[in-house]
């Protein structure tokens, strides 16, 4: 499965600047990280009002890591 | 749909400068409506009054459906999820899509929990893409149909326990439009009042007794 795919499409689907969006993925044994970062203007586009963005975006990876019963975390790094 | 009013020395002038202020390229894409002819000095001479003009225009540029599509197939298949769309119903302020899918449980999630973000993501993705205003509304399987007939059920038997035993009870937290139907529901027991609490995801209805009479 791969997270960044899909964290990538829907962040830069989101922000003004998709060229910043620049995300890492570190792989563990028992869980994946994911490290989000975004330009300073963007910031708020991927949290939202709340971080009610960067919920919807933790639930739908989770719920496409369901199968693997590994562990996906999304980190916003600034 | 919009309106755009503008003055201009002639309607033709009006009309040239809504284009350019509306960046409208061709003037079939949009209905021009006078309001006044606008009249002209003649040397000089007697009062001028400018024409005026209103133009309906639609700021979409894209089709909205079409977009809506696009986007939420490519999450599902990123998400690794084989999902197609049944039925896709577009109207003046909302967009309607059925999907279906072999992994209905997983495109739902825990109480609607996936179903809801992927909702909110989509709408976000298509507003900031179009800057369009319409609503989108994603459903499977009537999920939500069926939710509706299951919260409707339970906010009427928590209103029954309610009224025997004389004590409140409060529901798990609930998106304020699950919330709005338990108040809908029970808007005319008059055994019991619904009152919502708490803050933000964890706001929730307490169903108390009425004092009696």
């Amino acid at each position: 499965m791969n997270y960044k795919d899909l964290v990538e499409y829907m962040v830069k689907s989101l922000v003004d600047h998709p060229e910043d969006v620049q995300i890492r993925e570190v792989e563990g044994e028992k869980s994946t990280i994911l490290e989000l970062k975004v330009t300073k203007e963007d910031i708020g586009k991927v949290i939202g009002k709340h971080g009610r963005i960067a919920r919807a975006i933790r639930t739908i990876i989770n719920a496409s890591a369901t199968k693997s019963g590994k562990r996906v975390v999304l980190e916003i790094l600034d | 749909m919009k309106v755009y009013e503008v003055e201009g020395k002639t309607v033709d002038d009006a009309t040239r400068k809504a284009m350019t202020d509306l960046n409208i390229g061709d003037i079939d894409h949009a209905r021009i409506e006078v309001i006044d002819q606008g009249k002209s000095g003649i040397f000089g001479f007697g009062v001028s009054k400018p024409a005026k003009i209103r133009v309906y225009y639609s700021d979409e540029s894209m089709d909205i459906g079409e977009l809506t599509r696009e986007v939420l197939l490519a999450i599902l298949s990123k998400m690794g999820v084989d999902a197609a769309i049944r039925d896709l119903k577009e109207g003046e302020s909302k967009v309607y899509i059925e999907l279906e899918s072999s992994k209905s449980g997983l495109v739902i999630g825990k109480k609607g929990a996936t179903l809801e973000a992927l909702q909110f993501m989509v709408n976000l993705i298509v507003s900031h893409k179009t800057k369009s205003e319409k609503k989108i509304i994603l459903d499977i399987e009537s999920y939500r149909a069926k939710r509706e007939k299951a919260l409707r059920k339970l906010s009427r038997e928590i209103a029954l326990k309610v009224a025997k035993t004389g004590k409140p009870w409060t529901l798990e937290p609930m998106n304020p439009f699950e919330r709005r139907l338990v108040h809908l529901t029970l808007q005319n027991d008059n055994r019991v009042t619904t009152k919502s609490e708490g803050q933000g995801i964890y706001r929730k209805v307490k169903i108390s007794p009425n004092i009696s009479k």
